[in-house]
């Protein structure tokens, strides 16, 4: 049983998370791997990409919590929401005794983050020669202003703050639950704060021979990949605030010049990042920095996976990884990814994935007195049972509060609306902000034939009105496939059931066209 | 855009997905484009460590290195490391900003946090241990923190840590360092940490070798996990230098030869990583500037040669200091008045270097004196009057406003080359051109506005305008100041002659309000004189002579001994505002500079009991003259006051009292206290031979020591000031100085007489030096009287050695010389240079008498050889005095004849003064000896002669004086058996009476009645040929003759006073047996002496009166009425107390019992019966007449 264990660091660490909770949600595979732990790092408590990815993550593990697992031996390949994601705390081990500060929960909890960095660092209680270094090392603004809202785009105080992770309970909790064979993988950006500091900290304690963590040796030895973005978008510019992306470059430049020559032990490099399209509005942390998912986390959390993918010996070993896309445009879908490798990873799983939101969004509604329908009781069920409802948060936002938006549907648009655009699946137009449910219950395309955006499927017969994909063969075949479940596994639940049915009936629609 | 997605392309375009690549290095990421132009507002610190700060910059080094030219924030952060190591380089311990070095020792460091029982902190130390493993940081055992400490004007000390060491790039700065008041070297690039970029190319010389070198010497600096990045940068510099250089391979001790380690706060070298920091010794820091003071190079410097720099001076594009040029922020304040020179700052410099501004030679204030001063004499640069104005409507008026400290490096001539004073209506502006050493000049320049505001007085002060901005003018005030100086003498010697300077007199008069008094202080180029010590040669006595009060300037006296002074330094208090500091100004006199030449000169001193006469002569001019001041070469005082225009009045006129503008009594004071602008020239107060007397403060006699000027002085002004004789508390003349030393007042006596030649040798050694006369040469003779007490003798001789010596500096030997009184008027006499007409024989005997105030000096000559001298005191004194023995004062008959016939007589314009003087002098009860030398003084005014001629009852008194000095003579002759002589011959002052009662000039009446007295006394006849000879000028033949006898070669057997002989006075024998025998006091005051003593008196008188028909039938000729009997009867009833209370008086003069008598007793019974006849005439036949 091996487990991965992703740090995301930042709000990078979180969104490329979020990408990766899509993917995996559609079903793609993770090699040498049995389950996945994210901890998410991010001292900003409130900040908006956290908050959501976590929501998220909480959401997949309720929903997965209502799936059967697989059995021993037997794949969940293919099967949506087949990989097992697992906050740090719920390792534990029957009759474990756990430490009661490791919260069941994905993110780190940090502490003294309301403070400013001055006072974290108890400076004037510190010898007064120290005092002097700090201040050489930090400038004034950053030892005074609050730590709460992350740290200003400036890594050398990260690299401190961070590092009280190392001592936390959370951490030796880690490093206890930790095993051979597990995997260690970080995500972080290189030009913000957060991340370009946090990630060479932790590599470091983890590669230190001295560091104080339980299974040291095993830390010091695992796989360790990590996912370093460099900039890809940038802000819009305001003069009153730290992070400015004016600085974005020049910090990627310093930092990766630093991780020449200062950063070992690491396996598995991946460099990802892409010229700036986009301004985004510029939010120096906190509840209002949400940014749109773009592509680049797509491209990010496939790094995941492509590390994953690496034998075990990849421990002695040290590799450099970039993303290349079949051809460079802006606007983005599957055909850009190259046919050999990663449109098979993620292509028709997502597909097959879309599909079935497609269906529960446009086609369940008719269908809901089928037969497949009448057996998992959707009629009653959809409304009030609490899978259905995770089920509907995941997919459509399904009441989700105002602005925490973790939909797979919201994903996508947001992927459409950003640059690079990704547009994989063609969405209607109009998304209204304002109007946000209204707005996504409408957006995604009801016909499968123009789903997959540059493999739009010819309508066949007389006058071409006949649907390649046709609806009522889909649901023939959940129909039948349904009762199949139900009656090969009684004891599955009716959710397990569904995500099997439709996980088969999906792949069986989108492997009998030319799609991908 | 790429189909790879990353930020640079890295030339592998045919990758798929996620596939293998390799590390991106460093110098792949500079190549990546940064769409904000590399040109981040805010210091990044991107590396994630806590040392990304030293990370940084060596990232910015490498960015740099590609792009050389630029404003990036990489670049910034490159200069503020060159700022930081450039600073390092060039500290000393007296920069503004003094560094400091503390050391963060790592290990020491990282476990003392890391054992706090503060998780925090500990949290802090386990960070800094995880990062302190990278690779840089091996064997960086100690950080050093660097500090800049600085002192603020007010004393405020600033602790500024500037950054600290680095193992990428030696040194970084703190992130908000703050710029420092201080320029970087070079060409004035700015302020160090001001945020310009300045390249390492545009940096000082010195510095780039320093740098460059450190890299050659110390090859583990260029390792990758050193200051590589440094090293690669400065490969990329100057390739070529570091090429030579390591071709060179210098050895380390020779590169490190010119610098010096720095060392931390425990004497530790700083070091990174083994590397010693160093910086650029002292002595080898470049002290270049084009501003440096191009002082006189006579004036030795001894310290830093200053900067001249003032507000508003552009500093840039010149080498400001040590190579670097000024900035537009580079504001040189008006004045540092709390810092010394040493001191100060160099603005924006921060460097401790010495340097002058505006306030450091110019006063803030003016001083205005209340009248025009002397431009000609006094430096005072280049005046003018504003464009358009006459010279003549804008008078100078004031003291210099120049500082002392000028003179610490120019001499007072420089001032014509740089002082120009322009006079407008309301100020004066004053521009000093100060050179320097670029050859260029910086004129310091302010405006002092000398008007008081409305409403105020005309003497309230101005106050300055002070500025703290180079953009408002510094206006300068002006104080008056209602004082005068007066400068005795006004020459000095140069080089070897210098020794010869001095004493100098200055004095200082001062009419102003308020309590305190002006002062002076005298400086030799910056250096003040100091008080004089006792037992000093060198320095200044003080004396406040006179204090303020409503009569006139108060004064004060300074003595400068051993040297001459450049400059004095005058402080006058603020009238009205006592709080107030004292104003100052300069006063520099252009002194007249001697040279000396060969003329040798010869004066001759008699100093008598009435008056006193100096003569001299020179080789070329062998002809005695008496002493002048005769024109403005030989001016010996000269005052600050300017002189009235010449041409418009005769020489003494302008120097008088209408040049003292609104300070006339300043003249006054002059006269009184000091020295007479002119002497003996038309027009001049006073001329020898004067009144012999002193001016003497009233603290004379009480304060001992006394000081010339300061106490006492010669009274030359005595004749013409009557004022004093009413207000003896503002000093006194004092007569019968030559007496002085007998008796009780010996000691101030003394003094007297001291100062009084101390003052004529002065006036003599000054009249040589300025006439261009060898001041080494000079000769002086002084006369002696014969019947002076060996004691007062040896006084005189004393301290006319003495103040020889002291004046003319050394020993007078033969240059000094005495000569007895009796021999000088026959020397003068048989002269061929003179009047005298007497040419000696071998058969004619000569008898010279000379009649002074006090004795009269004979002089018997048997033809050329001198048969006996003698004196006595029987002088003028008998005639015009009160009485030989004291008692009242104006008694005088002569004088209550004259006072009696004149008072109501109306005088002329002319004589008003006079008859002023000759009143407040009766008013003041001064003797009539004092009245009558006044009169004569004046006599061509107020007629005393003439008004005598007709005193027909009285002039009984004057032939009777003449009768019994003749009489006397004839019996010395009888004594000593000589024949009667063929000349009669009479000199002295005191002689001159025999031309009032002789009217006809060749004294024909006098003649005869002289040559029947002679025949009388010496029973024997007279030569057929008999001679009277008396003086044109009598009182000068004495000093005449002493000159003439010093240039004839000095005789030493005439030197030597022929035997004095002493005739006791009595009846002669009728067949005398030998030389007559003298008498002892004791002896004389036996019965029988005295009574012969009276028989011999009253043979006489009897003579004239009754015995001589042939006399008595001349007494017509001489305007002479007598009552035989009653003159006869009177005298002899006075002639016997007059005798004793003469042989009483030489007893309280201390003469024993057993000392010979020192002079005749003949006269001693008509020492004082003649005054008494006199008084008694006047009462009988004139008291009724006057009022």
């Amino acid at each position: 049983m091996s487990t991965l264990y992703i740090f995301g660091i930042g709000g990078t660490g979180s969104r490329v998370i979020r990408s990766l909770t899509m993917l995996l949600a559609a079903g793609v595979e993770l090699k040498n791997c049995d389950r996945v732990v994210p901890i998410i790092i991010d001292p900003d408590a409130t900040n908006g990409d956290k908050q959501r990815t976590i929501e998220l993550l909480k959401t997949y593990q309720r929903l997965r919590s209502h799936i059967k697992p697989a059995a021993p031996g037997s794949s969940t390949a293919g099967q949506f929401f087949g990989a097992d994601i697992q906050t740090l705390a719920s390792l534990a081990r029957p009759g474990e005794q756990r430490d009661a500060r490791v919260k069941d929960t994905f993110e780190y909890s940090f502490s003294g983050m309301e403070e400013p960095l001055r006072d974290y660092l108890r400076y004037h209680s510190l010898p007064v020669e120290s005092q002097y270094l700090v201040d050489l090392l930090f400038d004034p603004k950053s030892l005074d202003e609050n730590l709460k809202v992350g740290f200003k785009g400036s890594p050398n105080v990260g690299s401190v703050v961070l590092n009280q992770l190392v001592d936390s309970p959370e951490f030796q909790f880690f490093g206890n639950e930790f095993r051979a064979g597990d995997r260690i993988f970080f995500i972080s950006s290189i030009f913000g704060g957060t991340g370009a500091a946090g990630f060479p900290l932790l590599l470091k304690n983890l590669r230190d021979r001295d560091a104080n963590l339980p299974h040291i040796e095993l830390l010091n030895t695992a796989p360790i990949g990590a996912l370093s973005l460099l900039p890809y978008f940038s802000l819009k510019s305001e003069d009153s605030s730290a992070i400015d992306s004016n600085t974005f470059i020049t910090k990627t430049k310093a930092a990766l010049a630093y991780y020449q020559h200062n950063l070992t032990g690491l396996n598995a490099m991946y460099y990802l990042g892409d010229q700036a399209q986009k301004q985004n509005d510029n939010h120096e942390g906190g509840i209002s920095q949400q940014n749109n998912a773009h592509f680049i986390e797509v491209v990010g959390a496939l790094a995941v996976l492509d590390f994953l993918d690496k034998p075990a010996s990849i421990a002695n070993e040290e590799h450099f990884y970039e993303f290349g896309l079949e051809r460079d445009e802006s606007d983005l879908r599957f055909e850009h990814f190259d046919r050999r490798q990663t449109l098979p990873l993620v292509g028709e799983a997502l597909t097959r994935f879309h599909f079935f939101a497609t269906w529960l969004q446009h086609h369940l509604g008719e269908t809901m007195s089928a037969t497949y329908a009448t057996n998992l009781g959707l009629k009653n069920a959809w409304d009030r049972d609490p899978f259905y409802q995770d089920l509907r948060r995941f997919l459509f936002d399904y009441n989700s509060p105002d602005r925490q938006f973790i939909s797979y549907t919201a994903w996508l648009r947001e992927l459409r609306d950003n640059a690079r655009r990704f547009r994989p699946f063609n969405l209607r137009d109009g998304y209204d902000p304002q109007n946000h449910w209204d707005s996504m219950n409408d957006l995604l395309e009801p016909d499968f034939d123009k789903a997959v955006a540059g493999k739009e499927l010819k309508k066949k017969g007389l006058f071409g009105k006949s649907d390649v994909i046709d609806p009522q063969k889909i649901r023939v075949m959940l129909d039948k496939r349904l009762s199949q479940a139900v009656a090969s596994d009684t004891a599955s639940s009716p959710a397990t059931a569904l995500v099997r049915t439709f996980s088969e009936v999906m792949d069986e629609v989108v492997s009998g066209q030319q799609l991908i | 855009m790429s189909n790879i997605l990353q930020l640079i392309d890295r030339g592998k375009p045919t990758l798929r997905g996620w596939q293998e690549s390799d590390r991106i290095t460093a110098g792949e990421a500079e190549k990546m484009q940064d769409p904000a132009g590399d040109n981040p507002r805010r210091t990044a610190t991107a590396i994630p460590t806590p040392f990304g700060r030293m990370h940084l910059l060596e990232t910015a080094f490498k960015f740099v290195r590609q792009q050389p030219q630029g404003n990036s924030l990489y670049h910034r952060l490159v200069s503020q490391c060159w700022d930081m190591l450039e600073l390092l380089f060039y500290n000393k311990a007296t920069d503004a900003y003094r560094l400091r070095f503390v050391p963060w020792a790592k290990q020491e460091q990282v476990d003392q946090l890391r054992q706090s029982p503060e998780p925090r902190i500990r949290l802090l130390g386990n960070t800094l241990r995880l990062y302190l493993n990278d690779p840089h940081f091996r064997d960086f055992d100690t950080l050093y923190l660097i500090f800049a400490d600085s002192r603020d004007a007010s004393g405020h000390e600033t602790r500024q840590l500037l950054g600290g060491t680095s193992p990428f790039t030696l040194v970084f700065a703190h992130p908000a360092v703050p710029r420092l008041n201080m320029q970087r070297k070079g060409d004035g690039n700015g302020f160090y940490f001001d945020q310009q970029v300045v390249p390492l190319n545009q940096r000082s010389a010195e510095f780039q070798t320093y740098l460059f070198g450190l890299f050659e010497v110390y090859p583990e600096l260029r390792q990758e996990n050193f200051a590589q990045c440094i090293a690669q940068f400065l490969a990329a510099t100057d390739k070529g230098r570091v090429q030579r250089l390591a071709e060179l391979k210098p050895a380390a001790a020779v590169f490190e030869q010119p610098y010096e380690p720095l060392r931390d706060t425990l004497g530790n070298n700083v070091q990174v990583r083994g590397v010693t920091l160093s910086k650029l010794a002292e002595a080898q820091q470049k002290t270049s500037s084009d501003w440096f003071i191009r002082f006189n190079e006579r004036v030795a410097q001894t310290g830093k040669v200053p900067l001249v720099l003032m507000p508003g001076l552009d500093l840039r594009r010149s080498d400001y200091f040590g190579g670097t040029a000024g900035t537009d922020q580079t504001v040189v304040q008006w004045g540092y008045e709390n810092q010394s020179l040493e001191e100060r700052r160099l603005e924006t410099l921060g460097v401790q270097y010495p340097f002058l501004t505006v306030n450091d030679f110019l006063e803030d204030r003016l001083l205005e004196v209340p009248f025009a001063v002397n431009t000609e004499r006094y430096y005072f640069g280049q005046v003018q009057p504003e464009p358009g104005a006459r010279p003549e409507d804008r008078p100078l008026r004031f003291l210099l406003p120049i500082k002392r400290a000028w003179f610490a490096y120019f001499e007072p001539a420089d001032l014509d080359k740089q002082l120009r004073l322009t006079l407008f209506d309301n100020h004066v502006q004053v521009r000093l051109a100060v050179p320097v050493s670029s050859g260029r000049e910086v004129v310091y320049e302010r405006s002092y506005y000398f008007r008081p505001g409305p409403g105020q007085g005309a003497d309230a002060p101005v106050e300055a305008v002070r500025s703290d901005s180079p953009k408002t003018p510094y206006r300068g005030g002006r104080v008056s100041a209602r004082l005068d100086v007066g400068v005795f003498p006004f020459y000095k010697f140069e080089g070897a002659n210098a020794r010869d300077n001095g004493p100098y007199y200055v004095q200082l008069a001062d009419q102003n309000e308020g309590a305190d008094l002006a002062q002076l202080r005298f400086y030799q180029g910056s250096q003040v004189l100091p008080a004089l010590v006792p037992g000093g040669t060198r320095g200044v006595r003080t004396r406040q002579r006179m204090g303020r009060n409503p009569r006139g300037p108060a004064s004060t006296y300074y003595e400068v001994v051993g040297t001459h002074f450049d400059y004095m330094e005058v402080s006058a208090p603020v009238s009205g505002y006592s709080a107030a500091p004292a104003a100052t100004g300069l006063l520099v006199p252009r002194w007249h500079t001697v040279n000396p030449g060969a003329q040798r000169y010869t004066f001759a001193v008699d100093f008598g009991t009435t008056n006193t006469h100096v003569a001299y002569a020179t080789g070329e001019r062998p002809e005695p003259q008496p002493f002048r001041i005769a024109n403005e070469r030989e001016m010996e005082v000269v005052m600050l006051n300017r002189p009235l225009p010449a041409n418009d009045f005769v020489l003494p006129k302008r120097y008088g009292s209408d040049s003292f503008g609104m300070m006339p009594l300043a003249d006054t004071l002059r006269n009184r206290e000091f020295v007479p602008a002119f002497i003996g020239i038309e027009g001049a107060e006073s001329a020898f031979p004067i009144r012999t007397a002193t001016c003497e403060s009233p603290a004379f006699i009480s304060e001992g020591n006394p000081l010339l000027f300061g106490s006492i002085n010669i009274g030359f002004y005595l004749s013409r000031d009557g004022f004093l004789y009413n207000h003896p508390e503002d000093g006194r003349y004092r007569t019968n100085l030559k007496w002085d030393t007998e008796g009780s007042e010996r000691a101030a006596g003394v003094e007297r007489i001291r100062a009084y030649i101390r003052e004529l040798l002065l006036l003599i050694k000054h009249k040589v030096a300025l006439n261009e006369g060898d001041v080494r040469a000079t000769q002086v003779v002084w006369s002696r009287p014969l019947s002076m007490k060996t004691v007062a003798r040896r006084d005189f001789h004393d301290i006319w050695h003495q103040e020889f010596e002291r004046v003319f500096g050394e020993e007078p030997g033969q240059r000094l010389a005495d000569l007895s009184e009796s021999w000088a008027p026959y020397l003068y006499l048989t002269d061929r240079h003179t009047d005298g007409g007497i040419v000696p024989s071998d058969r004619d005997n000569v008898v010279n008498i000379d009649i002074g105030g006090g004795t009269t000096d004979v002089l018997l000559l048997r033809g050329k050889k001198p048969e006996a001298t003698f004196s006595f005191r029987f002088a003028g004194d008998v005639l015009w005095g009160d009485g030989a023995f004291g008692g009242a004062r104006q008694q005088n008959g002569l004088l209550y004849y004259y006072v009696a016939r004149t008072a109501n007589k109306p005088v002329s314009q002319e004589a008003a003064a006079a008859r002023e003087v000759v009143r407040a002098a009766l008013e003041s009860k001064a003797g009539s000896a004092d009245v009558v030398s006044l009169l004569f003084n004046f006599d061509k005014q107020l007629e005393f002669s003439r008004e005598l001629r007709s005193a027909r009852q009285l002039r009984i008194v004057l032939l009777l004086h003449y009768a019994a000095v003749v009489y006397h003579v004839g019996q010395v002759c009888q004594a000593r058996q000589v024949a009667v002589p063929r000349h009669l011959c009479f000199s002295g002052k005191g002689s001159t009476y025999l031309r009032m009662l002789d009217l006809d000039p060749h004294l024909n009446t006098l003649t005869e009645i002289g040559k029947l007295i002679l025949e009388f006394a010496a029973g024997q006849p007279a030569p057929s040929d008999f001679r009277l000879t008396l003086v044109g000028q009598p009182k000068e033949a004495t000093a005449n003759g002493s000159v003439l006898w010093k240039l004839a070669g000095g005789d030493a057997a005439q030197a030597k006073a022929p035997a004095e002989f002493v005739l006791a006075g009595v009846l002669p024998a009728d067949a005398p047996e030998g030389p007559p025998r003298a008498f002892t006091l004791a002896e004389a005051e036996s019965d029988t002496i005295e009574d012969e003593v009276i028989a011999n008196a009253r043979r006489l008188v009897r003579f004239i009166t009754h015995d001589s028909p042939e006399i008595r039938g001349l007494l017509d000729e001489l305007n002479v009425e007598i009552d035989p009997d009653f003159v006869y009867s009177f005298l002899d009833g006075k002639l016997k107390d007059s005798l004793r209370a003469g042989l009483n008086s030489l007893r309280d003069n201390g003469t024993n019992a057993d000392d010979r008598l020192p002079e005749t007793l003949f006269f001693f019974p008509f020492r004082d019966a003649l005054f008494q006849l006199g008084r008694e005439l006047f009462k009988r036949y004139y008291a009724s007449q006057s009022n």
